[in-house]
């Protein structure tokens, strides 16, 4: 039930002050602009704690249990990062206030630019990019601009078909035309197709590394060097860079452009689809292209440049999500130089772990070590008439969220393929009961499929009819009153 | 997989029966299969003159999105209204009342680059 | 490699002992796993970082580092797309709950219905607010929401030119710019009249000239003035063109109207009024909401109701086709995260104030700031500019004190001081050197609001 449902007439939530007298007021704005009074639920204080409580324990989260989602980075969000960012010296902040007034907000952005730049080897970052997407389009906006300066032909942009789908959807916005580079029997690039593909009309390739299927990308010293010397540019999407953290930079493999997800790599919460934040770094010739403002030092003391003639321009109303920073800030702080290597490490360790124990029950399409993912396939289980989506649904009734199912949809990934990222957060423990509970599930779908297709049993909904949804399209409380 | 015998079919699994100088055009089983549940049929304009291979149409399923290309070029005559108030006609009638749009035959020729049900069969065979 | 202390680390909880029979299961050793890096640069020695601290030197550090901003407000004469709001304590107690901040997108909706529940009550609640039809479950912030807005109009309308009014919050006009240049779409700017409201002469004659695929206007706009929608959406639906209706300040949607009634086939705005702190800047909150003939033009996520197998009421993400992970380059949006969390916070806020209550907070807004242009005023050094026109919250004063006089005689109160607007901005006063884009709100409480006019008499 939802609140407009929960709703009586005359209960309030709501305890204040006023000070003013109400009707002189309405009677300020004129009567042509003025709303009648719009509809909202009128609900009692406990009502609204009980309603958003319960909905609460309806969501599964990383505080719940293991979140094994492929690609997305699901690590434990420590509590210290809540605490910092819920200071009210930094909540109660107005963003156009005088910089020498937030000496200190300003100090932390600044830190945190440096120690990104340290982590990915590059020179310079804005922190002003939401998430992930808008990371990207950030770059890919940095790279049309510096093209649109030096080589105005180069309107192409060369994208793995193995890419997530907002890397050819942020070049599109950014105004670029997209190509496909097909994969190689190893999962990487594949050389020879990039090599027909890299002409004078292509400003960058934008690659993911380690790609999505959890591996590492081993020409990319060569993938830089003939993108490179045909004039264009390397895109990194930083959204596996969990997996290298104080192995490999990526500045120093030849990225001009990166963009981090601090909501995946460092520790932000993701809250059920943001907000997340993604600082975007460059290489020092691209840097006076960064959107305004940029977190700047001198004589030791912190402001905002505005005054940037080549900047990109603004990618939000003002410099980011400061809060989302702090978290990051806090994490980097917390783990240091040691503490950062050991989560790439322990992150492989566990990805490779988890590959060990899945692999003779459901295997990967490569036979290589992974860094902090890995593919498995479901295949072999069709004949039982069982498919991975029934897998994933079943893994739910066992207490486990399912890991990311149907990516990526290359070949040989094509079909029924899962991407399990245990993340550094996980215990050995942990890990044994989610593979036995998998390979319970491979026994049952030989022994008794049905269990698997009428899955899950033990949640707090069945299986949900997206067609209906689809076909009815019912996206408001005011849909469902008409119908 | 159904197939209907007196169509021709496009690689891109569209079909188009002739009828009197007038080609029907649809997807074939095949595709609506891999779709699943069709929720969304877009718009075709009348009147609209189309090469072989042009965009007619961008269909939707849950999960996936598809764009349907002419197989012939032509001038389109009619559009299914029923198919775009209900779109489950193509899942469960690809070859009939699934039908996406009439179109007036600007070149017969082009008929003869199109598969034959049994190439068709033999394209998709699984 | 670095031998590493591993238990060091509260956040990682292997030992190198279980470490060791995981590498034994794997059957290779950690550097055998790296070796793909070789032939390629590899950090040598570590990264140049610190030590990593303990949560206690975490407090001690952050509580330093903190203490160098000033100190504490309890209200903003400061807005210009940021506001200071009352937020009752029951909004962040239940925003932070754990089952909705550590969960992730819900694309398996049987264990996500919190998320998706509390976002289709946002839905609802933006489609009441809004008067629009169909309200995404988020975007960025408002000047985003409000870019891809134009970029939707253009994929409708393919006209490459887009109008904005003068009066747009300058950091939206920017952001606008940014996002349409690379597909070549033109944004002209319609002048402002004499009353700080768009000129429909002016926007007239602008889509007389060529075709547009929109008109961006904001209410209230960026000098707090309520502009004439009602009127402005006549003139550009006779050319054909869509009209975007933008806000910076989500409390005005208490009081004002928008959306179909105004002619709007676009609302965006900014929702951070709506339960979340300013937070230096954000995270905020993106809304978007248009008409359901768009439902496959719009950007970003939407959640729908449904039913699952045993017929229940049952919540999950809906028209997803249009999307990037389906539809890749060719998706409406390359948006993916959103701001859901926030969004969530604003449903529990719009609860929580309720049906009655966010009305009277509109009207406290209207009240606070007139009582405040009143007081300063009648100190003799401020004076209203487009005295005529009708205001919000916000509005712009002509003052013979200097800004860095206002800062240092509002220092030792606990506000933040208004917004210094550039010459020009609105026009001259005679022996008014200096203009102030001036904010009240209901967290301006009377004693407080006393001290501020003591403070510039």
């Amino acid at each position: 039930m939802t609140l407009y449902e929960k709703s009586v007439a005359g209960r309030s939530a709501f305890s204040f002050g006023f000070e003013e007298d109400r009707t002189a007021a309405e009677a300020c704005v004129p009567e042509s602009a003025r709303a009648a009074v719009k509809p909202l639920p009128q609900v009692s204080e406990l009502d609204l704690v009980r309603h958003f409580t319960n909905l609460a324990t309806m969501n599964y989260g990383i505080d719940t249990g293991f979140y094994p989602l492929g690609s997305c980075t699901m690590k434990y969000n420590p509590k210290i990062n809540e605490h910092m960012a819920a200071d009210p010296r930094l909540t109660v902040r107005h963003p156009l206030d005088d910089p020498m007034d937030n000496q200190g907000i300003l100090q932390m952005e600044f830190e945190l630019k440096e120690s990104l730049q340290e982590i990915t080897g590059m020179d310079d970052f804005t922190l002003q990019p939401a998430c992930g997407a808008h990371g990207e389009l950030t770059g890919m906006l940095i790279i049309y601009a510096y093209m649109r300066d030096h080589d105005v032909k180069r309107t192409r942009v060369l994208i793995p078909d193995s890419a997530h789908g907002t890397n050819p959807a942020s070049a599109s916005m950014a105004g670029f035309q997209v190509v496909t580079v097909r994969s190689n029997e190893r999962g990487g690039v594949d050389m020879d197709a990039l090599d027909k593909l890299m002409d004078d009309t292509v400003a960058a390739i934008m690659l993911t590394n380690p790609n999505t299927v959890g591996l590492f990308e081993e020409n990319i010293t060569q993938i830089a060097e003939l993108v490179h010397a045909r004039g264009g540019l390397l895109y990194y999407d930083g959204a596996n860079l969990n997996a290298l953290l104080g192995l490999i930079r990526p500045g120093d493999l030849g990225f001009d452009v990166v963009h981090l997800n601090l909501h995946k790599t460092f520790s932000t919460p993701h809250g059920g689809g943001g907000p997340g934040a993604a600082p975007v770094g460059v290489k020092r010739f691209l840097a006076d292209y960064l959107p305004v403002p940029v977190v700047v030092c001198r004589d030791g003391q912190f402001s905002l440049d505005e005054k940037r003639p080549h900047a990109i321009g603004r990618m939000s109303g003002f410099y980011g999500n400061t809060a989302v920073l702090a978290r990051a800030y806090v994490y980097i702080k917390m783990m240091g130089r040691d503490g950062l290597l050991a989560t790439s490490r322990a992150a492989v360790i566990n990805a490779n772990y988890v590959k060990a124990l899945l692999s003779p029950y459901f295997s990967p399409a490569y036979d290589r070590p992974v860094m902090h993912e890995t593919v498995l396939s479901a295949k072999s289980y069709d004949k039982y008439g069982v498919t991975l989506l029934d897998i994933a649904k079943r893994l739910m009734d066992y207490g486990y969220h399912p890991p990311t199912i149907y990516f990526p949809h290359f070949p040989p990934y094509a079909e029924e393929v899962m991407m399990v990222e245990p993340t550094e957060s996980e215990s050995k423990e942990t890990m044994d009961s989610f593979c036995d509970a998998l390979i319970k599930i491979s026994q049952e779908a030989k022994e008794n499929p049905d269990l698997l297709l009428s899955a899950p049993h033990n949640t707090v909904v069945t299986r949900v009819n997206e067609t209906y949804a689809a076909r009815h399209l019912v996206t408001s409380h005011r849909d469902k009153k008409g119908a | 997989m159904k197939i209907q015998n007196d169509a021709h079919y496009a690689k891109s699994d569209e079909w188009v029966r002739v009828e009197g100088g007038i080609g029907i055009i649809g997807i074939s089983d095949y595709a609506q299969d891999k779709l699943g549940d069709v929720v969304f049929v877009g718009d075709i304009s009348v009147g609209s003159i189309l090469k072989a291979g042009d965009l007619l149409v961008s269909i939707e399923s849950v999960k996936a999105a598809s764009d349907v290309y002419t197989p012939v070029s032509g001038k389109v005559l009619e559009v299914n209204h029923e198919v775009t108030m209900k779109p489950e006609l193509i899942n469960t009638d690809a070859f009939g009342a699934g039908w996406l749009a009439k179109i007036e035959l600007s070149n017969l020729d082009e008929l003869n680059g199109l598969m034959s049900a049994a190439d068709y069969a033999e394209h998709r065979k699984e | 490699m670095q031998n590493i202390e591993r238990n060091k680390f509260s956040f990682i909880p292997a030992t190198s002992d279980e470490q060791q029979a995981m590498l034994q299961k794997i059957g290779l050793q950690f550097d055998d796993i790296v070796k793909c890096f070789s032939g390629n640069v590899c950090v040598e020695g570590g990264l140049h970082l610190p030590e990593g601290l303990t949560e206690d030197q975490m407090v001690e550090e952050w509580d330093v580092m903190m203490s160098r901003n000033s100190g504490p407000k309890k209200a903003s004469l400061l807005g210009a797309g940021a506001y200071m709001h009352f937020i009752p304590a029951i909004v962040p107690h239940l925003a932070s709950l754990p089952g909705f901040v550590t969960a992730y997108t819900p694309y398996q909706p049987e264990i996500s219905q919190g998320t998706l529940q509390s976002l289709f009550e946002f839905q609802s609640f933006i489609v009441e607010l809004t008067g629009m039809e169909l309200a995404n479950c988020s975007m960025y912030d408002g000047a985003s929401s409000t870019a891809e807005a134009m970029l939707m109009a253009h994929r409708v309308k393919k006209a490459n030119r887009v109008l904005a009014a003068a009066t747009v919050n300058p950091n939206y006009l920017a952001t606008v710019r940014t996002y349409l240049e690379p597909h070549g779409i033109a944004v002209d700017v319609v002048r402002m009249d004499g009353n700080g409201q768009v000129s429909l002469e002016d926007l007239e004659s602008q889509l007389s000239a060529s075709a547009c695929s929109a008109v961006l206007v904001q209410s209230p706009n960026y000098l707090g003035i309520i502009e004439d929608l009602a009127a402005v959406a006549t003139i550009v639906h006779r050319h054909d063109a869509l009209f975007v209706e933008s806000f910076t300040e989500a409390m005005a949607l208490g009081l004002l109207k928008y959306g179909i009634d105004t002619g709007a086939d676009v609302v965006t705005g900014e929702g951070q009024s709506l339960g979340l702190s300013m937070s230096f800047g954000g995270p905020h909150l993106g809304i978007f909401a248009t008409l359901k003939k768009y439902n496959r033009e719009f950007p970003g996520r939407i959640v729908g109701e449904s039913i699952d197998t045993k017929g229940r009421q049952a919540f999950v993400m809906i028209l997803r086709a249009r999307e990037q992970d389906i539809r890749r380059e060719k998706a409406t949006s390359n948006i993916c995260s959103n701001h859901a969390l926030n969004a969530l916070t604003a449903a529990v806020y719009l609860g929580s104030v309720g049906e009655s209550g966010f009305r009277a907070l509109a009207c406290e807004n209207v009240a606070k700031l007139k009582k405040l242009v009143n007081g300063l005023e009648a100190t003799g050094h401020f004076t209203r500019v487009f005295k005529q026109s009708p205001v919000f919250n916000e509005a712009v004063l002509a003052s013979s004190i200097a800004p860095e006089d206002v800062r240092s005689r509002l220092a030792g109160l606990p506000v933040f001081p208004p917004l210094a607007l550039a010459r020009g901005a609105a026009p001259d006063v005679q022996g008014m050197l200096h203009t102030y884009l001036v904010c009240a709100t209901e967290v301006l409480k009377n004693s407080v609001l006393e001290q501020v006019l003591g403070a510039l008499s």
